[in-house]
């Protein structure tokens, strides 16, 4: 009788150690859980044997599994501390709100820039691309003249 | 291997746990009852301890509530039961799935087997 005991407590400290990432109040329901489920299957055997029990610790399954399992749906950061969590949000949202402003500023001078500095491109190619135009009408009524 | 392991979590992922509530649609059970009958159906599932995250899971939201009875022999059994808000899920579950089902069916060309 103490032996099997000692098999279900290892078992359930197997799943409490493989869930010691999870939140507390996670890991103490999924150990209630699996300890109910023990008990009522460990009263269903009528001559209850270290086999038997094996079986259901068996068909439970492996702890990290089990663990896996729970760990999918747990929130990405538990509420561990629901009065610094309260206070985070406010902080946020108000940083969230200069970073937009900033954003918006920043876009704005950024347009500002590059309109200001493609302006200043497409001018100063287009000045010279002029000339060029030019040049040619000029330079080849020039050229035979030069030659001859 | 691996692959073949990861489509069926992938797979049980979504579906599994309306299994649950169909089960308890039928009406309530006892958590190893619950688990059993699930387990016994092998594609569904890895080992019976899997799926009490699970049915944790549908405590939490309210599709299944939990009542303590006693038994006829040793200590007393929870009871898994579905709720109202846990059958509508279900229903929605059900249509949902057969045009799932059908569409995939259709594209995947395994509505053409014999």
């Amino acid at each position: 009788m103490t032996s099997i005991d000692a098999l279900v407590d290892n078992y359930l400290g197997a799943v409490a150690q493989a869930g010691a990432d999870l939140s507390p109040q996670r890991r103490e329901d999924l150990l209630a859980d699996l300890r109910e489920h023990i008990t009522t299957a460990r009263a269903e055997l009528d001559p209850e044997t270290e086999a038997d029990v094996r079986t259901i610790l068996d068909r439970l399954g492996d702890p990290a599994s089990i663990v896996a399992e729970a760990r999918q749906d747990e929130p990405p950061q538990p509420a561990s501390t629901p009065a610094a969590n309260s206070q985070v949000p406010q902080r946020r949202s108000s940083a969230r709100v200069w970073i937009a402003v900033v954003a918006v500023l920043g876009v704005a001078l950024a347009a500002c820039i590059a309109a200001g500095v493609f302006g200043l491109f497409f001018f100063s190619k287009r000045e010279p691309h002029v000339e060029r135009v030019d040049a040619p009408g000029a330079s080849s009524p020039a050229q035979p003249s030069q030659t001859g | 291997m691996e692959q073949q392991t990861a489509l069926a979590t992938a797979l049980r992922r979504g579906t599994l746990e309306f299994c649950v509530l169909a089960l308890l649609g039928d009406g309530e059970r006892y958590g190893v009852e619950l688990v059993r009958e699930l387990g016994a159906e092998i594609a569904l599932t890895t080992s019976e301890g899997t799926l009490y995250p699970l049915l944790s899971r549908l405590r939490r939201v309210g599709w299944v509530t939990t009542s303590w009875q006693e038994s006829p022999a040793g200590p007393p059994r929870r009871y898994y039961s579905l709720t109202r808000e846990g059958a509508t899920a279900l229903d929605h579950f059900r249509s949902e799935w057969t045009t799932f089902r059908d569409a995939v069916d259709r594209v995947v060309g395994t509505d053409r087997r014999p």
